[in-house]
């Protein structure tokens, strides 16, 4: 089982706060039918991460981010908090 | 010869001796461009500063002006394959030297009330100022940045996705006002297009696209300044005469975490912001285009509940049907999703705001 998160809200504070609020998911790699994009709107099989379930809600904000934070410093926040996870994988995009 | 001149009034010759501690004498063109460079900039990318400093005007020339000399002026033109491009337009003569020293009073005076924003902007982006003695001075409140993205599946609070008319052979106005058959909350890679048929007059897929935001953390006495909506474009097309246009409209979903077929006709007619040409959008996969949004669309923000928007084609929302062609598209025909893996390709809305505690305003006179 993988798991992996989306930023749901992302907030820049005029005091140089950055607060973050991301959304943790389950899922797993699968092979389902999905409508074509050639036009016809055929279903064929398409192979990809698919979340199954919503886990949890993390919301960062100081002291667990700096003050003026940038993206990738956001990220790097958020794929740790996946790391905690020690019955999941995170999807490679968020390692 | 010698250098062109100016002659600063007695603040600019009363700060220049100050700095550097000699006699008061006019500067010379080019140290005078390069120490004014940012409020030229800023003064610049105005209506008033393009008709003021004889630019060609915004409808013309829409593209931000990055550099200005006593005889250069550079429009970034955009991002292509990983480059930068810009366009240069270069005079013998020191055409924006002679200007500005013509109308010297009313550059100054312009020059004047954009350095004031540029130095109240500059007070409000920094996080904290120190003092000499270890004191620490908080800025005042004001500019806000909060941005908002869709849920992907399983949606908890809002949704992103297309719904729309696909596979079949029929007019104009039957396929704006037909019911959907494809809908699509959990596709990876959606689409905001009309395409054509093989057959004359006819046409063969409508697609709308709908996103929902949800700002509803911000406190609702927060005031609203201003806000744009913003997606990454897989691919695009622009086959119909008139040249394509995508608008940015309402949504009124029956759910918030889901599409169905009767969302189709949920859309609004009402524009939230300029359409964007099909021409103007960038369709690289990486780059976000801004949809900046009006005052009817500021409204539409709210911060109580979920705010819905969403993409149709301006032939769609205007219900002006383009000259008919035979099987061509217009408009968004690949663009992902909140489903998508990562956080960079999502759609999003980026509304800046300020706490209604205090808000600094500079009246200039």
């Amino acid at each position: 089982m993988q798991t992996d998160y989306k930023v749901a809200r992302m907030t820049r504070h005029d005091d140089g706060r950055v607060e973050v609020v991301a959304r943790v998911y389950e899922g797993d790699v699968t092979t389902e039918l999905e409508p074509s994009l050639d036009g016809r709107g055929l279903p064929v099989p398409v192979t990809r991460y698919r979340r199954t379930r919503f886990l949890r809600t993390v919301t960062l904000s100081l002291p667990d981010l700096p003050l003026a934070a940038t993206e990738a410093q956001v990220r790097r926040r958020l794929n740790d908090e996946l790391k905690k996870d020690t019955t999941r994988t995170p999807i490679v995009e968020q390692v | 010869m010698p250098p062109k001149l100016y002659y600063p009034n007695a603040d600019e010759l009363r700060a220049y001796t100050l700095r550097f501690h000699g006699p008061p004498v006019p500067v010379k063109e080019g140290l005078w461009f390069q120490q004014h460079q940012a409020a030229l900039l800023s003064l610049a990318n105005t209506d008033y500063g393009r008709d003021l400093l004889c630019l060609d005007p915004r409808s013309q020339r829409p593209e931000t002006i990055t550099r200005l000399t006593k005889n250069l002026c550079s429009y970034y033109l955009g991002q292509q394959n990983g480059r930068h491009y810009w366009a240069t337009d270069g005079r013998v003569g020191a055409k924006w030297g002679n200007v500005i020293r013509s109308r010297w009073l009313e550059v100054n005076a312009a020059l004047e009330q954009h350095r004031a924003r540029l130095y109240l902007g500059r007070l409000l982006k920094l996080p904290r100022l120190r003092l000499a003695d270890g004191r620490v001075l908080w800025p005042v409140a004001g500019g806000i940045t909060t941005t908002a993205f869709p849920d992907p599946d399983p949606e908890t609070t809002t949704v992103d996705g297309d719904i729309g008319r696909n596979s079949v052979n029929e007019s104009f106005a039957l396929i704006r006002s037909g019911v959907a058959n494809l809908v699509r909350p959990s596709g990876t890679l959606v689409a905001s297009h009309l395409g054509s048929n093989v057959t004359s007059s006819n046409y063969f897929a409508m697609f709308r696209f709908c996103a929902l935001f949800d700002f509803s953390a911000i406190e609702d006495i927060n005031t609203k300044e201003s806000a744009t909506y913003e997606i990454v474009v897989q691919t695009k097309a622009d086959g119909f005469a008139p040249a394509g246009s995508v608008s940015l409209v309402t949504t009124t979903p029956a759910s918030n975490t889901d599409l169905v077929a009767g969302d189709y006709a949920q859309f609004g007619t009402t524009k939230q912001a300029d359409d964007k040409t099909v021409a103007s959008i960038t369709a690289d996969n990486v780059t976000y285009n801004a949809w900046t949004m009006n005052a009817t669309g500021l409204t539409n923000i709210s911060l109580t509940t979920v705010s819905k928007f969403g993409n149709r084609t301006a032939y769609d929302t205007d219900n002006a049907e383009p000259t008919w062609t035979s099987d061509v598209s217009s408009g968004i025909t690949v663009m992902p999703t909140a489903e998508t893996t990562g956080t960079g390709k999502d759609p999003k809305t980026v509304l800046i705001h300020s706490a209604a505690t205090f808000v600094p305003r500079v009246t200039i006179f």
